[in-house]
C-alpha cells in the first residue's frame, strides 16, 4: 500500500478518476489497434506523461515496464523459431504501452486516491470498501507473517525435521488473527455508526489540467478510428 | 447516564464478568482497574454496546441497552453516537484509506452535510495537530499518531461518554502526557470517560474514581482513584502491582 506516490508536475494535480478511465482507455485502445502508427502516437502521449514525472518516478516507472516488456518478449521469443516473428514487436509494443499505462496511474495515484476515482466511477461502495480494506489487510497480515516467520528463525537452529509442521502452524495463526483482526474492525466500524456505506475522499472541481488530459484522451481515441479501428 | 445491575457476562467456555453493580455519573472520569484477563476490556465492549450483558440489565441515560434494543438499526446509531469507544490497538480501529476520510467515516454514517463534516474534520485535524498528515493512510503512522486519529476519528461524532480501554498503551512518554492532557481537558468539558488502565504513573490526575476488578471479573473496589492508588498493599494483593 503506497502512502506517498511519485509526484510529478502536473500527473499528481489530475482527478483520479480521470486518470483512472485515461489509463483504461489507453489499455483498451492499445490492446485493440493493429496500426503500427496508432501504437507509436499512443507511445508519444504515454512517453510525454512520464517525462511530466520527476526523476525517481521516472527510474521506477521504466523499470517496471521494461521488466513486463522482456518477460513477454522471452514468452513470445519461440514464435520466430516457428517463422512467425513478423507479429512479435507489435505485442511487444502493446504489454509495453498497456503497463506504461498502469504503472503512469499507479506512479502518481496514492491509494486513498485510487478508491475515491473508483467511488467517483460511481463503482458500488461495499466494493471500494471491500477493496480499501483488502488492500489494507494485504499489507497487515503480511508484516504479521514476516515477523513469525523471523521469529521462527531465530528459534531455529541446526537441523529441524519439523519445519513444515511450523509454516503450517504460522497459517493457522495467520487465520485465527486474520479472524480477530476482521471481529475488532467490525466493532470499531459499529461504535462509529457504520450503517452500510462507505465514501472515499472525492476531489472537488475540474481545472485545465482535467481539461487538457480529456482532450489528450479524444484525440487518442480519434487517431484510433483514423488509423483503422479495430481492423 | 451508565447504571449496570447485576450484570454478567460469559463467553461459551468462560465466565468473564458477574454481579457488577456500577453507575458512572454525567462528566465523571472512571478507571477500571484490574489484574490481566480480569475482564476489563469486555466491561468497556458492554458500555458501548459491543456485547450484550448474558444476565442483569445495562441502562444508559435511562434506556434499557441490550441485545433486543440495539437490533433497532437507527437506536442502536443513536447509542453509539453518544457513546464512542477508543480501542487498545489503534490499528484495528484505522480502517480508511486517508485520516481524513477516518475521521469523517462517522459524521459521514451519521448522514452529515459534506460542508457540517469537512468542519468537524479540520477542527480535529488542527487540535490534535493532524493537518500534516490528513491525505496519508493511517496504517503507516507511528503509533502516537494512530492513536491520535483514533481518539479524533471517535471525538468526531461528539460523544457524551468515551471508553478508553488502555489508551496509554504502546505510547512514549511524550505522547501519553499529550493525551492525558487532552482527556482531562475533554473531561472538564464535561465529557464522561471510563478507562481500563495499568499505566498508574501517566494517567495521574486523569481519573477521580477507580473501581477495581478482580481476576474473576467482579468489583472488589470502588472508591476515590487516589485513594486506591496509593493503597499498594491493596493493589499488590489483587495482582495489580
Amino acid at each position: 500500500m503506497r502512502d506517498r506516490p511519485g509526484r510529478g508536475r502536473l500527473r499528481d494535480r489530475l482527478r483520479p478518476e480521470l486518470k483512472l478511465a485515461s489509463a483504461f482507455l489507453a489499455i483498451l485502445l492499445a490492446s485493440l489497434s493493429r496500426s503500427m502508427l496508432f501504437l507509436e502516437a499512443a507511445a508519444a502521449f504515454e512517453l510525454g506523461c512520464l517525462c511530466l514525472l520527476r526523476g525517481e518516478a521516472i527510474a521506477r516507472t521504466i523499470e517496471k515496464v521494461a521488466a513486463a516488456g522482456f518477460f513477454a518478449l522471452v514468452i513470445l521469443s519461440p514464435a520466430f523459431l516457428l517463422g512467425r516473428g513478423a507479429g512479435v514487436p507489435v505485442l511487444c509494443a502493446k504489454v509495453l504501452l498497456a503497463m506504461l499505462a498502469a504503472a503512469l496511474f499507479s506512479t502518481t495515484t496514492a491509494w486513498s486516491s485510487i478508491a475515491a476515482a473508483f467511488s467517483a466511477l460511481r463503482v458500488p461502495e461495499l466494493f471500494v470498501m471491500t477493496l480499501d480494506m483488502t488492500v489494507k489487510y494485504i499489507s497487515l497480515l503480511g508484516e504479521l507473517v514476516l515477523e513469525m516467520l523471523s521469529a521462527l528463525k531465530l528459534r531455529s537452529v541446526g537441523r529441524d525435521d519439523r519445519k513444515v509442521d511450523s509454516l503450517a502452524a504460522i497459517a493457522g495463526t495467520l487465520f485465527l488473527k486474520s479472524k480477530e483482526a476482521a471481529e475488532a474492525q467490525y466493532q470499531a466500524m459499529e461504535c462509529r455508526c457504520f450503517a452500510g456505506s462507505y465514501r472515499a475522499t472525492r476531489p472537488s472541481g475540474f481545472g485545465w489540467r482535467d481539461a487538457a488530459l480529456a482532450a489528450a484522451d479524444l484525440l487518442l481515441a480519434a487517431l484510433f478510428v483514423a488509423c483503422g479501428g479495430f481492423r | 447516564m451508565i447504571e449496570l445491575h447485576g450484570v454478567a457476562f460469559a463467553y461459551p467456555e468462560t465466565s468473564v464478568l458477574s454481579g457488577i453493580d456500577l453507575a458512572v455519573g454525567e462528566g465523571e472520569a472512571v478507571a477500571l482497574i484490574g489484574p490481566n484477563g480480569s475482564g476489563k476490556s469486555t466491561l468497556l465492549k458492554l458500555l458501548c454496546g459491543l456485547l450484550p450483558p448474558s444476565a442483569g440489565s445495562y441502562s444508559f441515560d435511562g434506556q434499557p441497552i441490550s441485545k433486543a434494543s440495539l437490533a433497532d438499526a437507527a437506536f442502536a446509531r443513536s447509542f453509539h453516537r453518544r457513546v464512542g469507544m477508543l480501542f487498545q490497538d489503534s490499528s484495528a480501529q484505522l480502517f480508511c484509506g486517508s485520516v481524513y476520510d477516518e475521521i469523517a467515516f462517522g459524521p459521514r454514517q451519521m448522514g452529515l452535510a459534506q460542508d457540517e463534516v469537512a468542519k468537524r474534520v479540520g477542527d480535529l485535524e488542527r487540535f490534535f495537530g493532524l493537518e500534516h498528515l490528513s491525505s496519508r493512510v493511517p496504517y503507516h503512522l507511528s503509533g502516537g499518531e494512530k492513536r491520535k486519529v483514533a481518539f479524533a476519528s471517535v471525538l468526531a461524532l461528539n460523544p457524551d461518554a468515551v471508553c478508553l480501554d488502555e489508551p496509554m498503551g504502546g505510547l512514549d512518554p511524550k505522547t501519553k502526557r499529550a493525551l492525558r492532557d487532552l482527556i482531562v481537558s475533554l473531561n472538564a468539558s464535561g465529557k464522561t470517560f471510563v478507562g481500563a488502565t495499568h499505566d498508574f504513573e501517566y494517567v495521574d490526575g486523569m481519573f477521580r474514581r477507580a473501581v477495581v476488578l478482580s481476576g474473576e471479573g467482579r468489583i472488589v473496589r470502588d472508591g476515590p482513584y487516589e485513594e486506591v492508588i496509593a493503597d499498594r498493599r491493596f493493589l499488590a494483593s489483587m495482582n495489580i502491582i
